[in-house]
């Protein structure tokens, strides 16, 4: 496109994405739903890199063939249900009763519990289902939620955002995010400030919730650790599991996933998880538990199609193996 | 002021008698001699000890890297205490 096209059309598309953005917040949840699950067909048709990575991606990393039409339901599903995921915001976005209405809370009481011993409590889970909306719900909940996350495109210095865009973003996750949490702790701003944090709102008896599965940044490498993912060598930073074995903070695993309707979805909150010795071998349950959440709905699994982040995490070597090499944690213990 | 916290950090966080004594100019971040719950503990000292809030945007490695640089950030924000 040449620039002088770009400079009217980029603007135009970005108003009108922030029309259809309110437009859907408007939208009744069932009629949002089923919508959403039509558009996510029509990505799926239109898009190689669905078609394509996910079953290559998945067969890579389970080190196991996948048969043609299992790959292609699985990059189906996966278009509906990121999609869908993207309604959860909206819905969060216009208010919480709605929400509640569409993602029931299963293990509350877990966390009600682990919070009672005044410890804090720090929920694990991955890229998985609708990781945002559930940490917004929760909030919408009542519980006190710190939420450990790298900056969204709109927040950084990056180019490549329009500055209607960069707002309605903005405007989107203060909607179904900032409203309902009591702090973000940014990664990539230097460890220390990061942990200092996390030990900070633990000590104030906060639910902290920390991404286990994403790849660990160049200035965080030096604090990796080995870790058992889907049978292969990976290295993931223990840091948010470290300051909570140091202050005796209870470590749950949560995990959002949807209905068979696409209109509802669960939030599953498991039991405390029984803490190791060592930091690393507690990451390494934690991530037995994520990967059993993968394999029981892979097409939850946000990471499928970047293969970017899959070979930083050295998950697409062709050394894969699929047998365990941690324990098991199941999602409700 | 610095001897006040080095001998903090030295004797209530390190509390290893086979460390060698802690300098003003020993970075305390790139040694890992403290973890993140001990910043935290360092943290709290300081605000319980010089009357100052540090806030989450502060905690950078600029204010935290060693006694030296404590002890300015604390006169810092004990200056702009005063002035408010």
């Amino acid at each position: 496109m040449n620039a002088p096209l770009r400079r009217i059309r980029v603007p135009i598309t970005d108003t009108l994405r922030l029309a259809m953005t309110q437009l859907s917040m408007a939208t009744p949840a069932s009629v949002a739903y089923r919508l959403a699950c039509i558009q996510g067909e029509r990505d799926y048709r239109r898009h190689d890199w669905i078609r394509q990575s996910i079953p290559e991606n998945m067969a890579t990393v389970l080190g196991e063939p996948l048969p043609h039409a299992e790959g292609q339901r699985i990059a189906l599903e996966y278009a509906r249900l990121r999609r869908c995921e993207a309604v959860d915001r909206l819905q969060l976005a216009a208010n919480a009763r709605r929400m509640r209405a569409v993602m029931q809370i299963r293990g509350a009481d877990h966390l009600r519990q682990a919070l009672e011993a005044g410890h804090g409590a720090l929920l694990c889970t991955a890229h998985y289902g609708s990781y945002l909306a559930a940490a917004g719900r929760l909030g919408a909940e009542g519980f006190p939620i710190s939420l450990i996350r790298a900056r969204f495109q709109e927040e950084t210095d990056e180019l490549g955002l329009g500055k209607v865009e960069r707002r309605r973003r903005k405007m989107l996750a203060r909607r179904y995010l900032e409203r309902y949490i009591e702090e973000t702790i940014f990664t990539g701003d230097g460890q220390f400030s990061t942990g200092v944090q996390v030990a900070r709102r633990l000590r104030q008896n906060e639910v902290v919730i920390s991404f286990l599965d994403p790849p660990p940044q160049e200035a965080d490498l030096t604090r990796a650790v080995d870790a058992p993912f889907f049978g292969h060598a990976t290295r993931l930073l223990p840091g948010s599991i470290t300051i909570a074995q140091r202050l005796g903070t209870p470590i749950l695993m949560m995990f959002a996933y949807r209905a068979p309707d696409y209109a509802h979805s669960t939030l599953e909150i498991s039991a405390p998880i029984t803490p190791e010795a060592a930091p690393a071998a507690t990451l390494a349950r934690c991530l037995a538990a994520i990967e059993d959440a993968i394999r029981a709905r892979p097409a939850e699994w946000f990471y499928w199609p970047r293969t970017d982040i899959l070979q930083d995490l050295d998950l697409l070597s062709v050394s894969g193996a699929t047998e365990r090499s941690s324990p098991t944690a199941p999602i409700s213990q | 002021m610095d001897e006040q916290i080095r001998g903090y950090i030295q004797t209530e966080l390190l509390n290893d008698p086979e460390l060698p004594p802690l300098r003003n100019d020993t970075s305390l971040l790139d040694s890992h001699l403290l973890d993140s719950v001990a910043f935290l503990d360092l943290v709290l000292y300081l605000e319980t000890n010089f009357q100052i809030t540090v806030a989450d945007a502060d905690l950078t490695r600029d204010n935290f890297e060693t006694v030296d640089a404590i002890c300015a950030y604390v006169r810092k924000r004990q200056q702009a205490g005063v002035r408010a």
